[in-house]
């Protein structure tokens, strides 16, 4: 589905990115864990067409998308709600900014919003809203973009444990009923190893992936997969990878 | 009427009488004359005393404030988004901007009369001069201070320059377009009078003001002041009024089902929906 | 002036300071023993007198006040006399309602007002003796009464104009309707410049101005020729309290300006030298000061060549025309607004 074909990126000559490939199934959900500045926010600017690489492609269902905005959903950290538009006049952000919001546009977002649980929350000002439900407003916006990829951009970092829980699971169902194509990238090896078919691991600076590592739990994963020995075993495996590039 | 209305009605209202209460005792206290200073009660009574001749003043100089708030407005706001589309444009027009509020209104008032006569125009210039200012420095400054990664976002999404500037860009303005205009309503008032103090056709609120001085209408003088102050602070508070319609977001936690603020969405165009 | 002024006031210092250490008896025997009498009298300490001016700036109309000074007719006089000028146009009388100053000059409309408000001041002789206000156009323009209809005329939106004004229209034929009235700040660069028609003035304000500026004469059309009372613009006044204590200081000051107001008369352009010199900073051109000085003086004799003498008659005039616009409620006796009891006779 996502192809990533030897893409590299250096900055003012001061290489950002080293050669990197990746390849994301349809329906697969991969995870990207890695140092701070391995490389991995330069990696999703360039396969969301913010930045053109300076040598590689990137394909999306083997069309050519390298360097062109617009093809996969994506969503960052920070919420990035617009304060003045209501929880569903966020969602149809994508419409806005494309071709302009219809009534049908409306109706599929205020019926995605409430199939997850945000029904009551539709009229709600952004500010009116938690961490938490910021950022699943901030998920409905990027699936209602309807782009089969998404790219989540350690989009759970800021809140708290207890919330970040609840987030997985929901996160789960969202993605169970919506069947996207995900690439996220995260800090948190329990998160990463409890949502993703399969972890890649990247080096420091300049940043390439060192190992890949695939995580075979049944779906949809529970609590208590979280803290089976299969899970633990790949979280020991991740942490030793991150170690050992650490220290060398 | 819930508590906090109560509270919000009742507050201003005590400071108001807090301040003719300080400037009654400090008349009484220094023996001042009242051909010198009136009491606040002469002052208000020679008001209600010549109403009937001051309230069409003040509507007329309501009127050249507002005519010259909005072509203020329009032009601060048209002016700081063209001056943040290139480097080149607000760097040369920035200093011209400063310049021109450094400009003593009083100096420019005189030949803009010469300039454009007797009638509103002067005024509404004159208005318009010190409102565009604030606003085009709010505006200028809430572009500015837009989330760049709101904007990445946006392009992200697929969104267009010009989409991104209507959908993202330009209503992240409201809230600074508002500081702007705030900042402006106050001043506005005085330079509408300061255009009638130098040339106005008939009578004027500056020119009864003016004339009921030349009459040593002391108490006169004073109540035309308290109703110039009286047309500013309602000027701020309608302005206060619309930007709490026009910006729900900022005091209501649900988007209203009526009124202006529903009807502003800014995803809401003509056609949009049924 | 200025720097005359605080040369003397430093050797007043001085002297005073001198006779302090000298021993304080004899400087307390002059200022008590006196009463009154001394106070006016040429030989002892000069009374000190505060005068306020018509206008916030100074001009051509404080010439008798700066000859009186520099001529000594003041010291003469056994008076001292510091000239203040109130913040704004409509202030001098309040200024001297005060007793922040002992004797303004002061507009007539301000002492009619004054006595509606109880101000407690008094005219005690005229500056001008008839109506120097008028209607101007710019030169080149003819102006007569059946000339105005449907032009714009400017004004100060003050009550003498508003006085003033329909007395003239009404001359004319005209009312409100058929001109155009427009309130103004300073009405010389309107006319020049043709934004205005017609503008109301006085004449030694005006006339000085355009021909300042032009070389020539404005139209020229007297208020007092066509249909206005001819009643003085400008007044010597006194506050009440002041003039009950110090009488002899009031009728010396007068005295004095008087002799200066001959002095100036007979010689205009020493007299405005003697000005400029004065107040190097006054902000006009020698040809406004001589022109606007020169204008003045066709106005500050009386019919029968006396200066300052006032009548019932000037006063009741005014009123009678400010009650006409209704500015003033009653019409008071004319005794409320004037005496004649400073001017000195011989």
């Amino acid at each position: 589905m996502l192809a990533v074909n030897g893409v590299s990126r250096a900055f003012d000559g001061a290489p950002a990115l080293a050669p990197t490939s990746l390849n994301v199934a349809a329906g697969e959900f991969v995870s990207l864990v890695g140092p701070s500045g391995c490389g991995k926010s330069t990696l999703f600017n360039v396969i969301s067409g913010l930045l053109e690489p300076d040598a590689g492609s990137v394909r999306i269902a083997g069309r050519d998308v390298t360097g062109r905005p617009g093809s996969v959903g994506y969503m960052l950290q920070k919420d990035l709600l617009a304060p003045w538009r209501t929880v569903l006049g966020n969602i149809v952000l994508g419409a806005a900014l494309t071709r302009g919001v219809t009534a049908a546009d409306r109706a599929a977002a205020a019926e995605l919003a409430e199939r997850h649980g945000l029904g009551g929350f539709l009229d709600h000002y952004p500010h009116a809203l938690s961490g938490g439900m910021r950022q699943r407003v901030a998920l409905m916006r990027t699936l209602a973009t309807g782009r089969d990829v998404l790219l989540l951009d350690e989009p759970f970092g800021a809140l708290d444990a207890q919330t970040r829980l609840g987030m997985h699971r929901w996160l789960q169902e969202v993605r169970a009923a919506s069947g996207s194509t995900v690439l996220f990238v995260t800090h948190d090896v329990d998160e990463a190893v409890f949502l993703s078919d399969r972890v890649l691991v990247m080096g420091p600076r300049p940043g390439a992936i060192v190992d890949e590592l695939a995580i075979d739990l049944p779906r949809p994963r529970t609590l208590e997969m979280a803290t089976s020995e299969a899970a633990v075993a790949a979280k020991r495996r991740i942490l030793s990878l991150l170690h050992a590039e650490a220290t060398t | 009427m819930s508590r906090s209305t109560l509270r919000a009605i009742l507050i201003p209202l005590a400071s108001v009488v807090l301040v003719f209460a300080v400037w009654a005792a400090l008349i009484r206290l220094f023996g001042v004359d009242s051909f010198v200073a009136p009491t606040p009660l002469e002052a208000l009574g020679a008001v209600r005393e010549d109403w009937s001749i001051l309230w069409p003043l003040a509507l007329q100089t309501l009127e050249e404030t507002i005519y010259g708030f909005v072509a203020g407005a329009v032009l601060g706001f048209v002016l700081a988004v063209g001056m943040a589309q290139t480097r080149i444009v607000r760097d040369l027009l920035y200093p011209v901007l400063v310049g021109s509020q450094a400009v003593p209104i009083i100096a420019i008032a005189a030949p803009l009369v010469i300039l454009l006569g007797f009638g509103i125009l002067p005024k509404v210039v004159i208005v318009a001069w010190i409102v565009f200012f604030p606003v085009a420095v709010s505006v200028l400054d809430g572009l500015a201070r837009v989330d760049p990664d709101l904007v990445a976002l946006a392009r992200a999404m697929g969104g267009s320059r010009a989409r991104i500037f209507r959908v993202i860009r330009l209503p992240a303005t409201v809230g600074p377009l508002f500081s702007g205009l705030k900042i402006g309503a106050t001043y506005a008032v005085t330079g509408a009078v300061i255009g009638e103090l130098v040339g106005s056709t008939g009578s004027s609120l500056a020119g009864y003001q003016r004339q009921a001085n030349s009459s040593l209408d002391t108490a006169a003088v004073w109540g035309s002041t308290l109703l110039m102050t009286a047309i500013g602070i309602g000027w701020f508070l309608l302005v206060v009024g619309i930007e709490r319609l026009a910006t729900p977001w900022r005091t209501r936690s649900t988007r209203p089902r009526l009124g202006f603020g529903a009807s502003i969405r800014p995803d809401h165009r003509p056609g949009d929906a049924p | 002036m200025n720097r005359t002024r605080i040369l003397a006031l430093l050797l007043a210092l001085a002297v005073g300071a001198l006779v302090a250490a000298c021993g304080g008896s004899d400087s307390e025997e002059a200022a008590t023993g006196g009463d009154g009498a001394t106070s006016a009298a040429p030989s002892g300490e000069p009374t000190k007198l505060t005068v306020s001016y018509s206008w916030p700036t100074v001009d051509f109309m404080a010439v008798p006040l700066v000859v009186a000074d520099e001529m000594g007719y003041f010291a003469e006089a056994g008076v001292d006399v510091e000239l203040i000028f109130p913040p704004d146009p409509a202030s001098s009388a309040k200024v001297l309602a005060t007793g922040d100053s002992d004797i303004g000059l002061i507009t007539t409309t301000d002492m009619a007002f004054a006595v509606k408000e109880g101000l407690g001041i008094t005219a005690i002789g005229n500056y001008t003796t008839s109506n120097n206000w008028g209607l101007f156009t710019k030169p080149g323009t003819p102006i007569a009464l059946d000339t105005l209809k449907g032009k714009k005329i400017s004004g100060y939106g003050d009550s003498w104009t508003k006085a003033m004004l329909p007395f003239v229209l009404d001359a004319a034929g005209l009312t409100d309707g058929d001109v155009e009235v427009v309130t103004v700040d300073w009405d010389l660069p309107l006319l020049l410049n043709g934004k205005v028609d017609v503008a109301t003035n006085t004449t030694n304000f005006m006339v000085s101005g355009v021909v300042d500026e032009t070389g020539e004469q404005p139209g020229v059309l007297l208020a007092k020729d066509n249909g206005a009372p001819d009643v003085p613009v400008w007044v010597y006044a006194v506050n009440d309290a002041f003039a009950e204590g110090d009488a002899e200081a009031v009728t010396a000051f007068l005295r004095a300006v008087g002799e200066a107001t001959v002095w100036a008369s007979d010689n205009p352009e020493e007299a405005v030298k003697m000005f400029e010199q004065a107040y190097p900073d006054n902000g006009y051109t020698t040809t406004f000061n001589t022109a606007g000085w020169e204008d003045t003086l066709q106005y500050v004799r009386g019919a029968d060549g006396s200066l300052f003498l006032m009548d019932d008659a000037q006063w009741t005039a005014l009123a009678e025309a400010l009650k006409g616009i209704g500015e003033l409620d009653e019409v008071a006796p004319a005794a409320e607004y004037y005496t004649n009891d400073f001017i000195s006779m011989d």
